[in-house]
């Protein structure tokens, strides 16, 4: 009995330190951002402490008209943040889904090196990974220049400020994040099930869809997660690459928080951003856990 | 060996209960009230199925698990008040549990420097150690750069550097090869006699019990089924769970039903197996054991027998060779199964043919009822 | 045939994609270094010739570019970004690795009922959207009047760099033999000195590995530190940013190729520290 006390005593010790940093720092702020979301903006800026719910109303649709009113942009540019997160999200699979095949057929030593390669970026600056595509992306860029010498245009291409510079940027930042579950899982598939499939008769594609992508989808799901919610409440690649013109729920955010001072609207749009991404979340946990029981 | 037994009741386990629920929600009784006295420098052994609570026990005397209730004395002071690091006891792991990141020397040297014994002295005893374990020169490799049985070695040099009340080991030869195993199962009796310190010593392999202990505890289902020495527990088994769990066993269950001079008829569903005894009574329900090798054969027409003879009339299905005898797999009259162990030079019958497998009356073993009865309770 | 066909066909596609996709990864920063070295200050993607200039400029050198009418001097700014970014990620990553190390040796070490909840807890912040983790402590700080500067960076960071250093642990704790602890505790060990003597010791190469990503995400987060940064204690990320919002600038390449070498330098280490797990 004396031991065991001893042992929650240690227990308490080591907890004690995470449990209050991530209790009021973490924790907290997350309520308080809550309890924001119901209060009435200040004029000036700051909060009136009353409860508030227009500020749902403003993008959900019950708003007075008067003080407050509603306004299908917000849920225009949520669906927009969302289509782009999505495109970005499938984009990202395709991408990935054939190179993790081709790593996953190489020597050690050539694996070690490319995973090498590929989490790097991930490691260097993401502002300096932005940045090279906008000298790439804009009128006098990169690409703009090299089309031009083939001389296959005779004007710059609109590339910069656009829905696609936000996806290949979003795409770009986002590779690692959606390579290595996925690699993970390509690299679990045992070569015998193919040659299973095969000799079972399947042509390549039947054995293509009938085995090779249900045993991958673990890591498609959760690569495609890890992808989409980063990509979703995502702002520094609107803002660097989309400019004035794609606006995401982050830049709104932002928006309300810097600019225009409106703090409980914009706790209002983080609370929407929190649920979709629990929805998805959930989902997410849903569809693995069942479909892989023993992990 | 008895007499070196200095403290007959070195470590006294009273009453110990252990249950614990598994993941599924059933309640498990890894321990169900154990008894259990052991000497100051005996070699005792554990011996049971897994999921007996050998390794339970053997937990709970290092301080690795706690008991539910129940109360353990080493040297006639409780040892369940202490944590694992402040008993007088070592343990040798199963899988050894060497440190990967020290040396051989700094394993073995580890509960030393812990209990700041000076440099020197230190040196010089893990030195000792090493050598008592037939390891010399090693102390600058790496656990990873031995192979299993020197890791073995370096698990055992460790524990007994310490100069342990007790020595707990839990099945640490189970990894190891069986020519290694069979060597070291006498290189651990002659350590233990040389260091004359009880071992405390947990294994599910019967033939390992019999060859090493002094005495042997047979536990199942969390109950000490019988405490005894090998040949004890061997010859006269408490229960049918003994008899069956060591060694090779014919069981006839039955009914007395004839008692003369000392001799008692079982009819064991239709045969009928003599055996020695003043104990038992007419309709007594009785289960009697017999060894293989304590069978002899005669072949010949089942007409032949006098049936006031000892001895087991049975068809040969098979016979086989292993070696200085031959084992032959029988069929009685009535369906049972029969092993014999038969002198290979003696085994001269062919599959299909009528035996008559005679036996000495004494040598049949009475199982008792009690125990069996609760071994029955058990089960229902 | 056909199978046979497609597999002849399918491996050199394969590998030529592969090349592709490599190209992808790499082409834009490799031009980032390669334009780093253009001297043309007007429009810096078209080649004039090599020079190092632009790095002479940054380490507060004098060369021909400093008279160009477009050149700002802003080495001074640069090295005052680089300073708060160093020293926030120091601090934020000593203390990460201090909360994450002890949670996951709890973690993996007792059995308790609330370590769904824990679990939960370091998950979480993974997967928040900066932007909202970001507001939220905007808020806290605000109204709990913490001044927004140097420690409120280091507190924003903790709060996820605690669940990389967590994970990290973690795996390192798991694929260590429990029993190695109850020898130790066997051989007269408390719970301090086996922890020192061998806990440590074993997870040390899980628990740098996490301090070192710790460091550099630190290092390289923007979105948080964008919201909860004062007007004094700019980091190098949010202060290029700023660069860029206002003009590309010839110098802003050779900051991006030291930074790509410093995080290169980090993850060489780390990726060595990992390797070092084999033994």
């Amino acid at each position: 009995m004396k031991s065991f006390s001893r042992q929650q005593k240690q227990l308490v010790l080591l907890l004690a330190p995470a449990t209050l940093f991530l209790g009021i720092f973490f924790i907290g702020p997350l309520l308080i951002m809550a309890v924001y979301s119901f209060l009435e903006p200040g004029l000036y800026g700051g909060v009136e402490w009353n409860f508030y719910h227009w500020n749902y109303g403003r993008v959900l649709g019950w708003a007075d008209g008067f003080y407050e009113e509603f306004d299908l942009v917000y849920l225009e540019i949520l669906a927009r943040s969302a289509g782009l997160a999505l495109a970005t999200t499938l984009l990202t699979l395709l991408v990935c889904y054939p190179a993790a095949f081709w790593i996953s057929r190489m020597s050690t030593r050539g694996k070690a090196l490319c995973l090498f390669l590929i989490t790097l970026p991930f490691f260097s600056s993401m502002i300096i990974r932005l940045y090279a595509w906008i000298l790439i992306l804009r009128d006098s860029g990169f690409a703009n220049q090299i089309l031009d010498a083939l001389g296959l245009i005779s004007e710059p291409l609109g590339l910069m400020y656009s829905s696609t510079a936000v996806v290949i940027g979003m795409i770009y930042i986002f590779v690692p994040f959606m390579f290595l579950p996925l690699y993970s899982s390509v690299e679990k598939i045992d070569g015998k099930l193919i040659q299973a499939s095969q000799d079972l008769g399947a042509a390549p594609l039947t054995t293509f869809r009938k085995v090779i992508l249900p045993l991958t989808l673990p890591g498609v799901i959760a690569g495609s997660v890890l992808v989409f919610i980063p990509s979703l409440g995502n702002f520094v690649v609107p803002s660097m690459l989309g400019g004035a013109k794609v606006v995401m729920i982050g830049n709104l955010v932002e928006q309300q928080f810097l600019y225009a001072r409106n703090w409980p609207f914009g706790a209002t749009l983080s609370m929407l951003m929190i649920v979709s991404m629990l929805v998805i979340v959930s989902f997410y946990l849903f569809k693995v856990m069942k479909n892989q029981p023993q992990s | 060996m008895s007499e070196r037994n200095s403290a007959p009741d070195f470590l006294k386990i009273k009453n110990a209960m252990r249950h614990f629920q598994t993941p599924e929600g059933s309640l498990v009784k890894a321990l169900d009230g154990i008894n259990l006295t052991i000497a100051q420098s005996e070699f005792i052994t554990l011996l049971g199925p897994s999921g007996c609570g050998k390794t339970t026990l053997l937990n709970i005397i290092a301080g690795f698990e706690r008991l539910d209730s129940g109360k353990i004395l080493l040297d006639n002071s409780p040892l369940l008040e202490l944590p694992a690091h402040k008993r007088p006891v070592n343990t040798v792991f199963q899988s050894y549990a060497l440190f990967p990141h020290l040396n051989i020397g700094d394993n073995v040297g580890y509960g030393l420097d812990i209990h700041g014994v000076a440099k020197q002295e230190r040196n010089k005893r893990v030195a000792e150690a090493l050598e008592m374990v037939g390891l010399q020169g090693v102390e600058k490799r790496r656990p990873t750069q031995l192979s299993g049985g020197q890791q073995q070695r370096v698990a055992l040099a460790r524990a007994i550097v310490n100069r342990p009340k007790m020595l707990l080991l839990d099945e640490p030869l189970s990894a190891l090869d069986r020519n290694l195993r069979m060597k070291m199962q006498i290189e651990l009796k002659n350590l233990q006699a040389e260091l004359g310190i009880c071992f405390l010593f947990v294994t599910h392999d019967q033939e390992e019990a019999l060859t090493m202990s002094d005495r042997i505890v047979v536990l199942n289902g969390g109950k000490v089924e019988q405490v005894g020495t090998p040949d004890e527990i061997y010859h006269r088994p408490a229960s049918r769970f003994v008899s069956e769990f060591i060694g090779e066993s014919n069981i006839f269950s039955g009914t007395v039903s004839r008692c003369e001079n000392g001799l008692a008829l079982v009819n064991a569903d239709g045969s009928e197996i003599v055996c020695q005894s003043q104990q038992l009574r007419v309709g007594q329900p009785v289960s009697l054991l017999l060894r293989p090798e304590h069978f002899q054969l005669v072949a010949g027409s089942p007409a032949s027998g006098t049936s006031s003879q000892a001895m087991i009339q049975a068809r040969l299905q098979q016979s086989v060779f292993i070696g200085r005898d031959h084992q032959l797999h029988c069929q009685m009259a009535n369906g049972q199964p029969i092993s014999a162990l038969i002198r290979s030079a003696m085994a001269a019958v062919q599959p299909g043919q009528a035996i008559e497998l005679h036996y000495d009356p004494a040598a049949v073993h009475v199982i008792p009822a009690a125990a069996q009865q609760s071994a029955d309770e058990e089960a229902a | 045939m056909t199978t046979a066909f497609l597999r002849k066909l399918f491996n050199p596609l394969l590998s030529g994609y592969g090349a592709l996709f490599m190209l992808f990864l790499y082409a834009p920063v490799i031009l980032v270094v390669v334009y780093s070295f253009n001297s043309n200050p007007v429009n810096l993607m078209i080649w004039d010739h090599f020079t190092f200039d632009w790095y002479i400029n940054l380490f507060g050198g004098d060369t021909p570019l400093k008279d160009d009418i477009s050149y700002v001097d802003s080495t001074d700014q640069l090295l005052a970004a680089l300073g708060t970014s160093l020293t926030v990620a120091a601090l934020a990553t000593i203390t990460a690795t201090v909360l994450g190390t002890s949670t996951a040796v709890a973690m993996a070490r007792y059995r308790f009922r609330m370590q769904g909840f824990y679990r939960l807890l370091l998950f979480v912040p993974m997967v928040m959207p900066d932007i909202v983790l970001g507001i939220a402590l905007l808020i806290f700080f605000v109204g709990a009047g913490i001044h927004l500067g140097v420690i409120s960076i280091v507190i924003g960071h903790c709060t996820f760099l605690t669940s990389y250093v967590f994970i990290v642990v973690s795996a390192r704790l798991a694929g260590m033999n429990p029993l190695i602890e109850s020898a130790s505790a066997d051989l007269g060990a408390n719970e301090w000195q086996t922890f020192r003597r061998v806990t440590l010791p074993l997870i040390l190469p899980g628990v740098i590995g996490g301090a070192l990503l710790s460091f550099i995400i630190s290092m390289d987060d923007l979105v948080i530190t964008y919201f909860i940064s004062g007007v004094d204690s700019t980091t190098l990320p949010v202060f290029i940013m700023g660069l860029i919002r206002r003009g590309i600038k010839p110098e802003i390449n050779a900051i991006a190729t030291l930074m790509l070498v410093f995080s290169i330098v980090i993850a060489s280490a780390g990726i060595y520290f990992k390797s070092r797990n084999a033994d």
